[in-house]
């Protein structure tokens, strides 16, 4: 098994198992998405419009739960140093990082949003976008979220701060990717589709090199 | 062949900013103050009143609030690439700067927007970039303070700052278009206000004004960055 | 004069603006200053204690 492969599914492992960030993730998920009916009123009309901001959101917040320790766990019992010796580059590491952060809340998020619409009273052609939107957005949020974590990933509590430096990078993301189910809803197209797609693909792609660069500056110290 | 990065080793620039400094000072505050007498004596917009007067103080926030972020994006590349050791000065300086001009345009572009939208904040979409901008701002300046060793506070900020630089008109772009999106349901914003000739010789001198201003304290900043660093040389020399 | 105060009865909203541009300026005006004269002191104290 080489090793990116070996990281991939190391990190997949440990997020998977009981009370691991999958787990987290898809609780924080479903939490916020119960209590936001309760916080603004059982309205479906309403609660359908607002749904895929809401959820969109509830995701993105429940992904950036465990990102603070996608590389600082790696890097205080020395694996970083390890990976960094390898013939593996940091470039690639950070890429299955990503990937295997997506694997294992991306994805599953994606795969409970439409019991979660249900809740919000989505009408039936929404519930295809919000899952796609979810599919093809959710990877920029592992991908950016991994740029933030890599540049935390020495500060003693950085997971306070990592939100506030991702979030607003990750502004694009939330409005193509709810805007994609208010077309839904309102029978219409927009676009937002294919502006995610474009800017989760450039995510992806950029990610893995400026994270690779800021684990580089914090192992070099 | 003189290269700019000559200019930019501490002892030359403490010598060339020394030179320039009164004369930027100065500039800048002739331009202010003509600027807002200009201002003050124009008439009143045919279509927004008295209120176009926030335009002299608004638009030139923003200019300086976004030509700061990208100053700081260059700074940081030359930081990150060249090693330059004033570089990371020169971004570190900048950014609260910078913070402090989004704001300003913040709560200008509020007050002016009242009257006119009829609401302090309409999610427009010029704001809401703003907004967005102010906090990436903040993100770069918590993580500087955030990491303790300096050198690698430099490079991650830097790394923060190109990535943030990258986004930036991706952002703006995704507040534009979603605005469009939404502006069926919300208060349908004007054209905005055509520039007429009378207003244009005072926002031009507010821009000039408030342009020098910023390079002014920038320079101020980073001098005393300068004389800081030299102090904690000396201190540890002696002790 | 009053005229001009008044702003055509936009005075709440040009002159909060005004003002929170004077504070806004004259506080990072005075941070940046002041800073620079207290480093300037305490080098010219270490380099005349030497």
């Amino acid at each position: 098994m080489n090793l990116f492969s070996a990281i991939l599914f190391r990190d997949m492992r440990l997020a998977t198992r009981a009370g691991g960030s999958a787990a987290l993730a898809l609780a924080f998920f479903a939490a916020v998405a119960t209590l936001v009916p309760l916080g603004v009123g059982s309205d479906l009309h309403l609660l359908a419009r607002i749904a895929g901001g809401i959820l969109w959101i509830a995701a993105v917040l429940a992904a950036l739960l465990s990102l603070d320790r996608l590389f600082q766990s790696d890097f205080e019992d020395g694996s970083l140093d390890l990976i960094a010796l390898s013939p593996l580059s940091l470039e690639s590491m950070s890429f299955a990082k990503i990937a295997a952060h997506w694997l294992t809340t991306g994805l599953p998020l994606t795969l409970l949003s439409p019991l979660l619409g249900v809740l919000f009273g989505l009408p039936l052609q929404a519930y295809g976008p919000l899952m796609f939107s979810l599919a093809i957005g959710t990877p920029a949020v592992s991908a950016i979220g991994a740029i933030g974590a890599s540049l935390t990933l020495s500060i003693r509590r950085g997971g306070l701060i990592l939100p506030f430096i991702v979030l607003p990078l990750l502004a694009p993301a939330v409005i193509f990717g709810s805007g994609a189910v208010l077309a839904a809803l309102d029978g219409l197209s927009n676009g937002a589709f294919w502006l995610l797609g474009a800017f989760s693909l450039v995510a992806v792609l950029l990610a893995p090199f400026a994270s690779a660069a800021a684990v580089r500056l914090n192992l070099a110290g | 062949m003189a290269s700019i990065f000559e200019f930019a080793n501490p002892k030359r620039f403490m010598n060339l900013s020394g030179a320039v400094l009164p004369w930027l000072a100065a500039v800048s505050a002739l331009a202010i103050v003509i600027g807002l007498y200009l201002g003050f004596t124009a008439p009143p917009d045919y279509q927004q009143g008295e209120t176009v007067k926030i335009m002299f103080i608004h638009v030139p926030a923003a200019w300086v609030a976004m030509m700061c972020y990208g100053l700081m994006a260059v700074a940081s590349l030359l930081g990150l690439v060249n090693r330059h050791p004033l570089a990371d000065v020169a971004a570190k300086t900048a950014a609260p700067l910078g913070a402090v001009f989004t704001a300003l345009a913040l709560i200008t572009g509020s007050l002016w927007g009242k009257p006119m939208w009829g609401a302090y904040w309409v999610w427009d979409a010029r704001l809401t970039s703003f907004l967005l901008l102010l906090f990436l701002y903040l993100g770069y300046i918590a993580l500087w303070n955030a990491i303790e060793d300096e050198t690698r506070a430099a490079r991650a900020a830097a790394i923060l700052a190109l990535v943030g630089v990258v986004n930036l008109p991706i952002i703006e772009f995704s507040v534009d278009w979603w605005n469009t999106l939404h502006q069926g349901e919300s208060i349908i914003r004007s054209g905005g206000p055509l520039i007429a000739g009378v207003f244009l010789w005072p926002l031009g001198l507010m821009a000039v004004g408030y342009t020098t201003l910023f390079f002014t304290l920038w320079m101020i900043r980073i001098r005393t960055e300068i004389i800081e660093r030299r102090i904690r040389a000396l201190q540890l020399g002696i002790a | 004069m009053e005229a001009f105060f008044a702003m055509g009865k936009y005075a709440a909203y040009v002159w909060p603006a005004y003002g929170a541009s004077l504070i806004g300026l004259g506080f990072v005006v005075g941070v940046t200053l002041s800073a620079y004269a207290r480093a300037k002191k305490r080098l010219a104290a270490l380099e005349n204690g030497k």
